[in-house]
């Protein structure tokens, strides 16, 4: 309906006019960046070609989609899951294009886990048969499966699930049950309303002999299930399934529950790649090698790291263009009265809030890109059978994950409220991109447990090395023992810091070794219980992580030498350092305590800090142009690409808002809520509570 | 439906018995310290009738409202707010009734503009005649008003604004007018939908002389303007206004946009008790003291702080319970047949939880210390006296800004600190989180205003240095004190471990050189106001941090304490300055405040406090008297039903589980059996 309003421009000067500004005032060059950043796997390519379809596609269209209930996110979250199965189909998709097209569509997928978990359990504990079996029939979608793990009383700690699976020697089959309500199989994706089958792990009681009445626990071992009816897709008799409700995100996922009434399941359910009960005897036999699972786990963590890095990359692209075009006050110790207020990125207090997660969102890239080249060199060797280097980088995985989530997590909130006022509003394009992403701090792994993997790995290493036995036993070690050697105890000067990249780095390494060998005194040498270390044990997790982080991040730039531009380089460097000297500067002490930098080192921290800021800034627009998040998937009026910040935030407002198609009665006596309506409505939303 | 999974219960221990367990343990007597921390205006009887009433109502039935679309919780929203006034005629509550019924309520309320700023600005900023025609329509809710300040393009700088009100001295009219899109109205609550009034605050623009074309700006002014017919609530012609669309909270509250296009209001649209144009002449008069605001501002902030307080309190309420009952492996250096532990009986759970308990007691102290200063100096206020609120008002907008900083982000750090289930609806935490998720930005963005107890500090600094006559207040007496006696001298640190007065002490040094440093950069070295903002906020946090640890101390020197309740508060004391102080470890350092060695041993008496504080923590956490109906969280609940509760959501109240689905990809069917109908209704929303 033409008004008033569409002829009203934004004062000046206006959006797309400062984002030009902005642009073309940096050097930095975005398509060598981009080019950089996202090499030669074709990233970007299939970026374009994917966007291309869903864009027009009148189902992917997220503009009133934060107007819907749950229960219509997720009908919306299948059929657009179904729709782009079938576009996949159509369009000949690999594996890689179908998980381009879910990241761009931005829903999480009710199919997830039967892409995902579900598929790759069957494959990897199945045995040949099984596989032969179920993975044709996953493929064509007859059959749609979830994963079911984690239980309503035990998440973290899968030795204590209460779920099981009796063997009856009698029927020759499994019965599986749920003695207890906190036995429910809990949180499991995919699994509430979507699918018809689920791997469900339980514990593996078998008789100690074929007529004996006494059970062996045999531990938590995965089963394939089928849970619901083929044709009516309701659930089968003896199993209690649904969803388990709304949650803070995932609003398209139908995380379960489900509960065993001594529900029957045949031999061939058990995945028997590794573990199987013979039928007749009641034999059990487990796997040689218990380590045979942290392959995949590993890849997994790698992934999760690549994945944070775009979704700070999405937050901050959004806080550096809205900063740059919002404008609010004067400089106040200016005397010009008609000077143009400064654009917010401008103030340190809003670039100290977003320019260190800028830095960060590099420094999780080399990190995970580092992960995966080296899960992928070490591929050959687990395939062997030898899990020797793996042990290692499963350990700094369980550490990178609890850091680098956390971050990803906190960079969010930090750039919103950085935004101010518009940050709260829908039109910031992080509501769901927030709701969704809390759930990793606590998911596949709880941020503050998995520290303790790292932490114990670290100090066996420290261990050995004090001991000093023979050829040191991996990278570790040898680090540890050089530590020993040339700089614990030894009254070395503290680094140079300022004066070179590779002190720096030192310096990360120097600490972390320091918080490494303290804790391993704790432990190893007072004999101190484990819980009572246990807020130290993060924090030399933490150390550690944040050393491979600058390591990394200061490799990166050594190695692409000749291949990135000097210009480049440099202000890549630049970002190197804030990175380096955030980190440095949010936990000095330990630095000092360290002896790796002087107590007047970091006293001017700060201040190099806001140097480095100020290099930046005229650079920020181009450094998160870089990152090639599309608009699409922003979803941002305050993020857009060509600076249309105020005209969007009002056609949401002012066009695309369901709510001002109504009219309501504000007179405080009447039952009536739509005006003219009478009380029908009321009746409507009280039977929906 | 009855089905096998009636029968079952949860493994043992159960909730009910570990929380027994929890409130034998200690001796934290729970009655006296509700009482000591709701000792005015009869809080806990109040919320116990409001209570009862609000129970028994359908209407407020929390169960399935995370379930509503959000023009749902709006439709909701009003109405409950319809039903809450009529209940407030109904049963004659009073202020603090009707605000208790809204907090129980927990839906940000569409009527809320209405019933606080709108008529707070009336009663202010009208004359005797505009008081007298307009507040008893309002009373009556006849007019529902909104207040419209901020705009989509200005916000904290007020001076900003681009709405016009420009006076016609021929029409005897101003006309309002929002010469640009970021002109418009956005943000105001109430607006939306709700209101068919508003005050408008607009430059105000007033010809130099009464036949003059040339127009003098006089700054922002309100005017109270109708904005939507009385009869068909449509909006006026000239006006565009609407609700701006979902938000991270608020989902109840219709914050609004709006735009005027040369529409006209009479004379008497301008408030006018303190400025005023004359019509006839075209003179314009001003407020002879521009300090004439700050004292409801200050009394704002004093009720955001005793806000934040409670909003801790709930999501710490929640945790200490749900921690409690949850039990997740045995003790990896015990035999392999141990119970599992609580969480809570983690260190790294403990460190996350427990001192935001302890700050949920500083914030009530220094709230309540602060209203205690408000009134005090009210009787000086209103006899245009405004020297005592100027130290009042500094202080506040500081700790406005901690204290919600502090507050907003315990809920998420109590959230993750409660694992996987923190995330799922039945946590309680949802909307609380996304609700006060607003308050780090709104009424003074959390880093803007710090700016203003960071410049007054500096200016008594400055004073202090030169030293000239008594000085001007408290502030700066404390300033010339230590400048005189711990400044560049050598004083040794103080015992922060032997005598809690030390370590109060130890806050205020560390205050003072933070702002010396300050005062140096700014005013001996000249350097610019916007190079110096980071240092400035610390500056502002750091003095913030030393009240909260000073009336924490001081309110702990009441006598009417038993001698055991003393000694649990004190551990509490210990932990917050601690906590705070191990944070911000290296400023004592070089305020020689604290030595290096006593700041080495701050973690494993962190650790320690926490452990005193552990068998206590359910009991400490009832004492706030956190009603179920408000926390409305299966994890919290006082009985402790944590996954009978958690299973009855799920199993029983989620609508999504009475609709089966076809989950065939190659079918266009959502629901089984229902064909395409459905995906054409949800794509018709798109």
């Amino acid at each position: 309906m033409p008004d008033f309003t569409d002829n009203l421009q934004p004062a000046s000067p206006g959006g797309p006019e400062i984002l030009a500004q902005e642009r073309s005032q940096s050097n930095v060059p975005v398509q060598e960046l981009a080019q950089h950043l996202f090499p030669s796997d074709g990233f970007l390519g299939r970026q374009q070609r994917i966007l291309e379809v869903l864009e027009q596609h009148p189902l992917f269209s997220k503009a009133r989609q934060l107007n819907l209930s749950r229960p219509e996110r997720y009908q919306l979250g299948l059929a657009r899951a179904k729709m782009l199965r079938r576009l996949a189909d159509q369009h000949g998709w690999d594996a890689e294009e179908q998980s381009m097209s879910q990241y761009l569509c931005d829903d999480v997928s009710p199919y997830m886990v039967h892409y995902t978990m579900f598929p790759t359990t069957v494959r990897e504990q199945g045995d040949e048969k099984q596989r032969a079996y179920w993975m044709p029939k996953i493929e064509a979608g007859e059959v749609v499966g979830c994963y079911a793990q984690t239980e309503l009383g035990h998440g973290s700690n899968v030795r204590g699930l209460e779920c099981q699976a009796r063997w009856d020697p009698k029927t020759q089959e499994f019965e599986l049950h749920s003695p207890t309500l906190t036995a429910s199989k809990w949180w499991n994706g995919t699994m509430g309303r979507t699918a018809n089958h689920a791997i469900v792990v339980a514990q593996l009681l078998v008789p100690k002999s074929t007529d004996s009445s006494e059970y062996a626990n045999h531990g938590p071992h995965p089963f394939i299930v089928q849970i619901r009816d083929l044709k009516t897709h309701k659930q089968l008799d003896g199993i209690a399934v649904g969803d388990i409700g709304p949650k803070y995100g995932y609003a398209p996922m139908d995380n379960g529950y489900m509960l065993f009434n001594h529900f029957r399941i045949p031999h061939s359910a058990m995945l028997s790649n590794y573990s199987r009960v013979d039928p007749n005897t009641c034999t059990y036999s487990k796997p040689a090698n218990p380590a045979v699972v942290y392959g995949s786990l590993t890849a997994v963590r790698a992934s999760i790291i690549m994945h944070a890095r775009l979704v700070m990359a999405r937050a901050v692209t959004i806080a550096v263009r809205y900063t740059s075009v919002r404008r609010q006050f004067q400089d106040r110790d200016s005397n010009d009265k008609s000077a143009p207020e400064l654009s917010v990125l401008d103030y340190p207090t809003v670039q100290i809030r977003i320019l260190p997660l800028l830095a960060t969102a590099f420094a999780l890239h080399y990190t995970g890109a580092a992960m995966q080249t080296l899960y992928e060199n070490t591929r050959a060797q687990i395939d062997k059978g030898d899990f020797s280097k793996l042990a290692v980088l499963h350990a700094q995985s369980s550490g990178l994950k609890s850091l680098c989530t956390e971050l990803a997590a906190n960079s969010i909130e930090t750039c919103r409220r950085a935004m101010g006022g518009h940050g709260f509003g829908g039109g910031s394009g992080f509501i769901q991109l927030n709701n969704d992403y809390l759930s990793k701090p606590t998911v596949e792994g709880d941020n503050w447990m998995i520290t303790q993997q790292t932490a114990s790995y670290l100090i066996k290493r420290m261990s050995s090395a004090v001991a000093r036995k023979g050829s040191p036993q991996d990278e570790v070690e040898q680090a540890c023992r050089e530590w020993l050697k040339n700089e614990h105890d030894s009254g070395v000067p503290p680094l140079s810091i300022f004066d070179s990249d590779e002190h720096l780095v030192q310096a990360f390494h120097m600490r972390s070794r320091d918080l490494t060998y303290r804790a391993y005194v704790e432990r190893e040498v007072k004999k101190r219980s484990w819980n009572s270390l246990l807020i130290q044990l993060r924090k030399v997790s933490h150390a550690e992580s944040q050393s491979i982080l600058v390591t990394n991040f200061h490799n990166a730039l050594k190695a692409t030498n000749s291949r990135l531009s000097p210009s480049l380089k440099g202000h890549l460097q630049t970002v190197f350092r804030l990175f380096a000297y955030y980190t440095m500067d949010a936990e000095a002490r330990d630095f000092v305590k360290a002896n790796a930098v002087s107590d007047d080192d970091l006293d001017l921290l700060p201040e190099k800090i806001q140097e480095l800021m100020a290099q930046i800034r005229p650079h920020a627009v181009n450094l998160v142009d870089s990152w090639m998040i599309p608009d699409y998937l922003l979803d941002s009026a305050l993020g857009r690409s060509d600076g249309k910040v105020y005209e969007d935030l009002f056609n949401r407002a002012h066009r695309l808002n369901p709510l001002n198609d109504v009219t309501f009665n504000p007179y405080y006596k009447s039952d009536e809520i739509v005006m003219g309506q009478g009380s029908d409505e009321l009746k409507k939303i009280m039977a929906k509570l």
